[in-house]
């Protein structure tokens, strides 16, 4: 798989993809990498990718972090094909768990940003289509609201409450065990 | 979507970076957005099929936009209820969950609902697999007739790794011991209701479930010694017991120090309870289905943990109040009653199965000793059945009590179910009208909206209400309405 792998490199190079962002910033990626993304691999597939990719929707901000993204787990794909068709034996098996790992860290490392940041990229995910990082935020507002109680969730949303009392009183009352 | 924010257009990276940086700091000044709220739906619900069910469910009560939306966060029907009416529709029904494609669904709630003797052990095991493989988070198993004993029984170990609310009714639950069972860490609500179940099963399932918040048992019988040497969880928060009358058991709870909240239906003198002497109450229910002649008020007080000051919502029937007001002995000495310093208590709910003078006397009494003077919320409710012979009463002579001068400051609501026009009736509306300055909301719920011809009734306290009534403080209706409830409603039966 070795050569194959080089090869994979150069024919990756060959084809490369312009994403512009809606503040207009240009950002040169491979096609595996842009590929993550199901709604840019239609606009591949459907041939109108020349002169760029317009993501009306995403600035370069949150494009950039989306970019880094893909460009890792792109690699991490690419690798996980590449140990499929190998020997299964231990010293594989060691390489996948150790890049696994790595690949975990670098996506808690990457959901360190701010609320609002972590909110862009649901919608840039959502978007442009890529299941791995709309899973992985989600995840992440996910397991911030759990265990907490319903004041606790408003607090750190800024949600304001416009439910009257009766009304939280009778949504607490339809389903009790869950509030206790 | 929100996300160009800072329109530098054709600006090189770093520029754009910095005035979105600048953005943000602009923006946590001002009045901060509420982002999450304004996901479009579908990611919303994405967002909660990453939550276990009893997290997505809170959110429903965070604001309007948010009621309901856990329902349906799954593409799919998460909530399925299954109702085995006819002798083959158990082999009818399975066959139908079979021939759906694997992996299963993800279900929130199963349901399942036998009308039938003829479902055998083997159809449940198969139902409750099913379950399992669907990662069933609350789960419910009813009986409508009760099978013969030990013949129809639950298998916890067949569960859901997810389940995390289970709630039985007439069946069985099998001896769960057995080698290498895995505990459910993820059960926190446990609902047995006319289940049979040994002590040892018992006592096996309460090892098994380590998270177990919340358990209710209702209509069960246990023997005498039945909850002595229980290891129960460590984080066991709510305990109900209620239509246990045949059983005769004692509810030693004392071990339960993590308790917040106790909720009793039954025959105090048949199935006493203990509650941890330490234990910080949020909430009690108590309801004895008999007066408490033959229980003293020193019993009573001992099995209640030794500070109430934390309680917030107290629910209290009329066979009980005697004895919650009066000092008993301790030692030497006697103490005030444990429900008199009830400085946190918000809600009170008084369940009155007569209301006569001495009934009456008895509230009153009450409101003295409670010191609750934190109250905001009062529901009455009164028998459904008038008792005509209360006329007697006024020649027995009840022991008049006073009605309390002050304590209701912060009262601001009260609702009274069955109202019925009775003497002793008026008489607390009339009083509450009076003494709590800060009402403005007096709910009551009566069979009869005009006052019928009472000749009891004191025409004073009548031209009180009248008077109420006429102002717009106090509100008369046929039905309940279902936005105004108690604290306790869901949990108990009819008086």
């Amino acid at each position: 798989m070795a050569s194959a792998g080089s090869g994979d490199e150069k024919a990756a190079a060959a084809a490369m993809i312009t994403l512009i962002s809606s503040d207009n910033e240009k950002f040169e990626v491979t096609e595996a990498t842009a590929t993550l993304s199901q709604t840019i691999r239609h606009m591949i597939e459907d041939g109108c990718t020349d002169g760029g990719v317009p993501l009306p929707n995403v600035t370069s901000k949150i494009l950039a972090r989306v970019i880094e993204y893909c460009k890792k787990h792109a690699t991490a794909a690419a690798g996980e094909e590449g140990s499929s068709s190998s020997f299964s034996d231990a010293a594989f098996l060691e390489v996948d768990r150790a890049f696994l790992e790595e690949l975990e860290e670098f996506d808690d490392a990457f959901l360190e940003v701010d609320r609002a940041t972590l909110f862009d990229l649901i919608l840039a995910a959502n978007y442009l289509d890529i299941k791995g990082l709309l899973n992985l935020t989600c995840q992440k507002v996910a397991d911030s609201v759990k265990g907490k109680t319903p004041e606790q969730i408003r607090e750190m949303y800024n949600i304001v409450n416009d439910l009257t009392p009766e009304e939280e009183a009778e949504i607490r009352r339809e389903t009790q065990w869950a509030f206790e | 979507m929100a996300i160009d924010s800072d329109g530098g257009g054709g600006a090189k990276r770093q520029r754009a970076d910095e005035q979105a940086d600048r953005c943000e700091v602009v923006s946590a000044d001002a009045i901060p957005a509420d982002r999450i709220s304004a996901l479009p739906d579908e990611l919303r619900q994405r967002i909660l099929t990453h939550l276990p069910l009893k997290d997505a469910i809170r959110t429903g009560a965070v604001a309007r936009g948010w009621r309901g939306l856990w329902r349906c966060r799954w593409a799919h029907r998460s909530s399925v209820e299954i109702h085995l009416g006819s002798r083959d529709a158990p082999r009818r029904e399975l066959e139908a969950l079979t021939r759906e494609p694997r992996p299963r669904r993800r279900l929130d709630r199963l349901s399942l609902v036998a009308d039938t003797c003829k479902l055998k052990s083997s159809e449940l095991r198969r139902f409750t697999e099913y379950a399992a493989e669907c990662g069933v988070e609350d789960l419910h198993i009813e009986m409508r007739k009760r099978t013969l004993e030990g013949k129809l029984n639950f298998h916890l170990p067949l569960a859901s790794p997810l389940l995390a609310r289970l709630s039985l009714r007439r069946i069985g639950v099998s001896n769960m011991y057995y080698k290498g069972a895995q505990p459910f860490r993820a059960l926190e609500v446990i609902l047995l209701h006319s289940v049979a179940i040994t002590f040892r099963t018992f006592r096996n399932m309460m090892s098994l479930c380590p998270s177990l918040l919340t358990l209710d048992l209702r209509g069960c019988n246990f023997e005498y010694d039945f909850f002595w040497a229980i290891t129960w969880p460590k984080k066991l928060r709510s305990i109900t017991f209620a239509e246990c009358d045949g059983a005769s058991t004692r509810l030693d709870l004392l071990p339960v120090g993590s308790m917040r909240s106790f909720r009793f239906s039954s025959s105090f003198h048949d199935t006493p309870f203990f509650l941890p002497g330490g234990a910080v109450l949020s909430d009690l229910y108590i309801r004895f289905s008999y007066s408490m002649l033959r229980v003293d008020a020193t019993e009573f007080n001992e099995a209640l943990p030794n500070d109430l000051s934390a309680l917030t919502v107290l629910t209290i029937c009329s066979n009980a109040l005697p004895v919650a007001s009066s000092s008993y002995d301790a030692g030497e000495t006697a103490q005030l009653p444990k429900l008199s310093n009830l400085r946190s208590l918000r809600e009170l709910h008084l369940l009155m199965s007569k209301m006569g003078d001495a009934n009456l006397a008895d509230v009153y009494m009450f409101l003295k000793t409670c010191q609750c003077h934190n109250l905001e919320r009062l529901f009455v409710q009164l028998p459904k059945f008038v008792y005509k012979p209360m006329e007697s009463s006024q020649t027995i002579d009840v022991a008049r009590e006073e009605p309390p001068e002050d304590g209701l400051d912060k009262l601001m609501m009260v609702k009274i179910m069955n109202f019925n026009w009775g003497r002793a009736e008026v008489q607390l509306v009339s009083f509450l009208l009076r003494k709590a300055r800060s009402l403005h909301k007096l709910l009551i719920v009566s069979p009869n909206v005009t006052p019928p011809d009472m000749p009891s009734v004191d025409e004073a306290d009548l031209l009180f209400l009248k008077e109420a009534l006429a102002n717009g403080k106090m509100m008369l209706s046929e039905s309940d309405d279902a936005a105004t409830q108690p604290y306790h409603s869901e949990v108990f039966i009819e008086l």
